[in-house]
């Protein structure tokens, strides 16, 4: 997954496509050739960043279904009278009426976990990755800034970091506390998981430290501080964004892996508890689908919501990976008007 | 549940003989799974300190003294001894041993082979041989004299008319093999030699191995099992497939609903849940408000054990009748007319347990919805438990619930296995769920649940983490101990009882089952309800389940 | 060559401070292997019996002391006796899950990086057409669902249910293991396709997505330019020319993945019994196996070191640019 963000700077692709465009002899007849439509007006109001990923249609199905999540979660009280911790019916009473998603072995309302599990794994999942990204900015940018001895420290740990055997660490810590709640298992992964973030931030800003806005704001006799803000950060915010969504995908998918193979807190009501659970009490033999299913459900949406956005976030770092369906078309027309494609 | 998986870490690959000879007539295999583990280890060692081996290799190869046949004192009893004398003066045990028994390497058994067992025992403490050897201040048996070559005579320090059940249990090891071993403990022990009914290892692989036939047995004419297969596996899903489609014969695994999960398996699948020993919440005493008896009694009145046997535990456990701490395992102990009065503490009465606590003074001082101890401090407390043991976890988190709902602030507190056992010793924690030990008497119950030296900081007992000291149990105990009339030890026990009763340090909860599952594939003679002529579980510490395997009987025309 | 001398350093006292590391873990871990011993025994031990053991399994000697025995120990190559497998050598189970999960995981990433890296060569070749815009965003969606649950899926519906496939083991347990007997590869095989699926399946996308963002990149460079400009067929210059160039950075990646493959697959071993690295080491956790998790984590962090080094070198070797730093 760390191949995910690439670096490249891209020139090209923009050069030759405004070529062509004003090469074409009707623009409207051409846009609908090419089956673009118009820009709706509200969106060129916004940062171009944000605006290429409001038109981006994977990035936006992505934070939709990821929205639905965090919405369910954070509203869940309103959504289940029952209480996730207690009994709230017979066991393993089927979904109807009474109980959405049925009740698992013990007795409780699956409907009301998932959404009070939504609560603890995506909170502990969204707030690990981004305190490991914001460990990685911040070590990243300071190694690629400062250099030298700096760099040279820092880069040391970010290797051990990156040699560290995730896992079985993570493991032997989670045994150390006497109970793995998610906070411990969210801060442990936090912890352990800004290596790869780290390590692209900072060679990314020791191409940037270069560059002549840098050199210019350095020769003005800007303050460090405000050179790393102003300067520097903002063209770090789609790796430090790529980092967040990568991280927090390895957060949920490893607390959910933790909980399931039993080191987590089963007290807790998790996606990856409800899971635990359902595999201890034996539910599949029982043909309880519906106690496993929900949480799988939760856990794969997720991770696909926030693949998604990391699409979007790659595409707009660097616009030549975009796979969408119109470059094909791009392609056809510039075939039918005789010209190769081999610019794609 | 998970108590056997944890007592159990053994396991092992079958290696089917590829390169057998072939047989006239085919063989007869016993496929067993007295342990789970990640992969078998070639040790044979009856007494290996690490689990597993000995799980495999007592009484199957090994055989001890004594059996005590605990549901049927006094049937078919006789091992390597065939009879027992107490001195009495109460300080000695003197056992008659059979004569003619062989190692399966040709040398004679004798007493010579016991008397160096024991001299062992002494020699290496840290190999457990089960012997409660004097060592200068604790322990009881002084040493082992050989009478003749057929009897020997232990000397206790102390009289006590139990000690023939632990010196029962001693498994003895050939002179002539052992007295070279100078570190029993990592001694792997490959080619065992042995006086059981199956002592020969064959095709042994990590995925398993053969134990078979002791041509010297002396029981061989009634043994119809050539072999005892003892296969690698881990995990219920792997051992219920393996049994319903004939890869094992005689499984005790713990299992979750076995009606729906295990029996539609197989027509051949049959599983039997008979009443094993209670479990408890062990209650720190030495801490507010545990050391309050009216909250401790509250505690007990508070407690729905109807949800605990039907939803907590899949209505796999035996309830508990009367609150002593001991339960239907030693029912025939029971005086119930005595214990009568006490039977209300087992009643679930929310209301009862809401007067108790608000007479004792705990009442919500500060307003915040849960009560507090008299003095105004708040109470808020753990009960603790390992997490991976699901019927227990459920337990807790359904005895938590029931104390909440009477304004108590307790919830159920999970940890690794390794930190809550090490919390044990040290005596830190609130409340603890725990297993009862089981023994021929309830004796070997109550004694380390009182023993005062085991409730000292840093060596506390699994048994006495309540650390409530009552004397007049030790006493009654002593009495108990140092008769051998039946009816004076009754009555010594129902002291104990009525004390345990009266003083609640540990508050009983349900009976764990004995986990026994078996197929009738290719075996007949199996222990059931009807016919419970022995206690039918495969594990380590039922002495009786040798009994069991030479009961069995193949079936006519039975593919092994 | 300074570049390479500097690594080495860094490996050194990553080396130092990894073996510190498994020095501490057992030190700092609550609970020790003689409690889960004394337990297994329930209550037939006497008192004087579980102080010996207790003292037996301990730690003799003060910090100091233990930590340059255990240095000496690493060297000597001696990792202990197992206390869970007693008393098997530690050296001697781990050798034994290695190669178990040398097959397990090691089939599932050269499975995953062929297929993902085939696809994402076609996938960038083809950009934008059918193949690239369903099966990219697929695949690596399919990275984000955890072999927990692909596990537990497939070993529910193809062994449990179907019983298409074995419910646990290696190979199957009446053949002696021998790698020249062909009938024992095929059970091995036999009992690694699901186990070796549910990592394949959450793992070829990364494959995927990293081969075909770097040969985008690469379509673009002059070379390519320059190869459709003499005319050479579309096939060599895909295969030829960009895919083997956009392999070099995937093939640093697979070097690292190889390093952790002893890391064994936890869950995915949990799941289906099988007896690799990952299984052993979550029970050794467990019952305080402390020679064992000394053991496995220097093997783990040697081996992720060693695949770092080869991976330097070889982009030392591969990178002109690097040899003078």
């Amino acid at each position: 997954m760390s191949d995910l963000t690439h670096t490249q700077p891209f020139a090209l692709r923009a050069e030759s496509a405004s070529e062509f465009a004003s090469r074409a002899p009707d623009h409207v007849e051409l846009m609908r050739e090419l089956g673009v439509r118009p820009r709706p007006g509200w969106t060129s109001r916004l940062p171009p960043g944000l605006a290429s990923f409001v038109t981006n249609g994977k990035g936006m199905a992505g934070v939709v279904i990821l929205l639905v999540l965090v919405l369910m979660s954070a509203f869940a009280p309103l959504l289940s009278d029952y209480n996730p911790n207690r009994r709230a019916g017979k066991p393993h009473v089927q979904p109807g009426y009474e109980h959405v998603l049925g009740t698992t072995r013990l007795g409780k309302d699956v409907f009301t976990q998932l959404v009070y599990g939504g609560r603890v794994s995506l909170g502990v999942g969204l707030g690990a990755g981004a305190f490991a990204a914001v460990i990685g900015l911040a070590l990243g940018i300071s190694a690629g800034y400062f250099g030298g001895r700096v760099d040279d420290i820092i880069t040391f740990f970010v290797n051990v970091v990156l040699v560290l055997p995730g896992l079985p660490l993570i493991i032997v810590i989670a045994t150390m506390v006497e109970a793995a709640s998610p906070m411990v298992i969210g801060l442990v992964l936090a912890l352990t998981g800004w290596g790869w973030s780290a390590r692209t931030i900072r060679t990314q800003t020791l191409s940037l430290r270069t560059r002549e806005f840098v050199t210019s704001a350095e020769l003005l006799g800007e303050r460090k501080w405000r050179i790393i803000l102003v300067e520097i950060f903002p063209n770090m915010l789609s790796f430090f964004v790529g980092g967040l969504v990568l991280g927090t995908i390895a957060a949920i998918l490893a607390e959910a892996a933790l909980e399931f193979i039993g080191l987590g807190d089963p007290n807790a009501v998790t996606w990856g508890t409800m899971l635990f659970w359902a595999q201890n009490n034996l539910a599949l033999q029982s043909g309880a689908w519906w106690e496993v299913w929900p949480p799988c459900i939760a856990i794969m949406l997720t991770g696909a919501a926030l693949v998604l956005i990391n699409f979007a976030v790659d595409e707009i770092t660097n616009p030549q990976l975009k796979a969408s369906r119109k470059i094909g078309r791009i392609k056809r027309f510039l075939t039918r008007r005789g010209r190769g494609a081999d610019v794609f | 549940m998970k108590m056997r998986t944890m007592t159990a870490l053994g396991s092992l690959t079958l290696a089917l003989a590829l390169t057998a000879p072939v047989m006239a007539q085919e063989e007869v295999i016993l496929r067993l799974l007295p342990a789970h583990t990640d992969a078998m280890v070639e040790n044979y060692n009856p007494n290996s300190p690490g689990p597993g081996a000995q799980q495999r290799t007592r009484d199957f190869t090994y055989e001890p003294l004594w059996i005590d046949n605990v549901w049927h004192p006094g049937v078919s009893e006789e091992a390597l001894a065939v009879s027992w004398e107490v001195g009495a003066d109460l300080k000695s045990v003197t056992y008659k041993l059979r004569e003619g028994v062989k190692w399966s390497d040709g040398e004679d058994f004798n007493a010579d082979d016991v008397v160096f067992s024991f001299d062992y025992a002494k020699a290496n403490p840290d190999y457990p041989m089960g012997i409660d050897v004097y060592n200068g201040e604790s322990g009881n048996v002084t040493s082992a004299e050989k009478i003749d070559d057929y009897t020997v005579k232990f000397n206790l320090n102390e009289p006590d008319a139990l000690a023939r059940y632990g010196l029962n249990g001693l498994y003895p090891l050939p002179e002539h093999v052992w007295k070279d071993v100078t570190d029993p403990k990592t001694f792997a022990n490959t080619t065992p030699v042995a006086t059981g009914p199956w002592t020969a290892p064959r095709n042994f692989s990590r995925n398993g191995y053969d134990m078979c036939r002791n041509e010297l047995f002396r029981g061989n004419a009634d043994n119809a099992i050539d072999c005892l297969r003892f296969p690698q596996m881990n995990g219920n899903e792997q051992t219920v497939a393996a049994i319903s489609a004939g890869d094992l014969d005689w499984l005790g695994d713990g299992l979750t609903d076995p009606d729906v999960t295990f029996l539609p398996q197989s027509e051949f699948n049959n599983y039997w849940l008979p009443a094993g020993s209670d479990v408890n919440l062990q209650l720190n005493t030495t801490k507010a408000p545990f050391n309050n008896l009216a909250f401790r009694q509250a505690i007990s009145v508070a407690t729905d054990r109807q949800t605990l046997l039907d939803i907590s535990t899949f209505g796999l456990t035996t309830a508990t009748k009367f609150p002593i701490g001991t339960g239907e395992m030693y029912s025939t102990w029971y005086d119930e007319a005595a214990l009568a009065p006490y039977t209300w503490l087992m009643e679930y009465n929310p209301d009862k347990a809401k007067e108790l606590l608000d007479g004792a003074g705990f009442v919500d001082k500060d307003g915040d919805g849960w009560r507090d101890n008299p003095d105004g401090t708040p109470i808020s407390f753990g009960i603790s438990m390992p997490s991976g043991w699901t019927d227990w976890v459920n337990s807790g988190q359904t005895v938590a619930e029931n104390l909440q709902d009477i304004g108590i602030n307790a919830s159920l507190k999970t940890m690794d296995q390794g930190a809550w056992f090490d919390a044990v010793p040290r005596g830190d924690f609130d409340v603890y769920v725990m297993w009862t030990n089981g023994g021929p008497t309830p004796y070997n119950q109550y004694q380390p649940m009182f023993n005062p030296r085991l409730m000292v900081s840093g060596q506390i007992d699994f048994q006495s983490m309540h650390q409530l000291p009552i004397p007049a149990i030790v006493e009654a105990l002593d009495k108990f101990k140092s008769t051998a009339d039946l009816d004076a030890q009754k009555a010594a026990l129902t002291d104990v009882h009525k004390l345990v009763a009266e003083n609640v340090p540990v508050v009983s909860l349900f009976a764990n089952p004995i986990w026994y599952e078996y197929s009738t594939r290719r075996f007949t003679g199996w222990v059931t309800e009807e016919n419970p002529f022995v206690r039918p579980q495969v594990h380590d510490g039922n002495r009786e389940r040798v009994l069991h395997a030479l009961a069995l009987k193949p079936i006519d025309g039975a593919k092994f | 060559m300074i570049f390479l001398a500097r690594r080495l350093v860094f490996y050194f006292a990553a080396f130092v401070l990894a073996i510190t590391f498994n020095f501490l873990i057992p030190r700092l871990m609550p609970g020790s292997p003689s409690d889960r011993i004394i337990a297994s025994f329930q209550g037939r031990l006497s008192e004087s019996q579980v102080a010996a053991i207790r003292r037996s399994y301990g730690f003799d000697g003060n910090l100091w002391e233990q930590y340059i025995t255990y240095v000496q120990s690493v060297f000597r190559l001696d990792f202990g006796i197992s206390t869970v497998q007693f008393p098997e050598p530690t050296a001697a189970l781990l050798f034994y899950g290695a190669q178990w999960t040398l097959v397990l995981v090691g089939l599932a990433i050269f499975l995953a990086f062929f297929i993902g890296s085939f696809m994402g060569i076609h996938a960038a070749w083809n950009r934008g057409g059918f193949f690239d815009s369903f099966f990219t965003p697929i695949n690596v969606m399919m990275n984000a669902f955890t072999p927990a649950i692909v596990a537990l899926l497939l070993f529910y519906a193809f062994s449990l249910q179907l019983k298409w496939f074995p419910l646990g083991r290696a190979h199957d347990p009446n053949l002696m293991q021998n790698w020249f007997d062909l009938k024992f590869v095929g059970s091995v095989l036999y009992h690694a396709t699901l186990p070796v699926l549910s990592i394949l399946l959450v793992s070829f996308g990364g494959w995927h997505l990293g081969m075909r963002n770097v040969m985008i990149n690469l379509l673009n460079e002059d070379f390519v330019v320059l190869a459709r400009a003499k005319g050479l067929s579309e096939n060599r210059i895909k295969y030829r020319y960009v895919a083997r160039n956009a392999i070099l950075p995937q093939i640093t990646s697979l070097a690292l993945s190889i390093g952790f493959m002893l890391g064994g697959a936890l869950v995915v071993e949990q799941v289906f019994n099988y007896p690799g690295l990952g299984k052993f080491t979550f029970t050794a956790i467990g019952a305080r196996d402390y020679s064992f998790i000394q053991g496995q984590l220097l093997l783990l962090t040697c081996s992720v070191l060693v695949a770092n080094l080869v991976s330097d070198i070889a982009n030392v070797m591969l990178d002109p640019r690097l040899r003078g730093r």
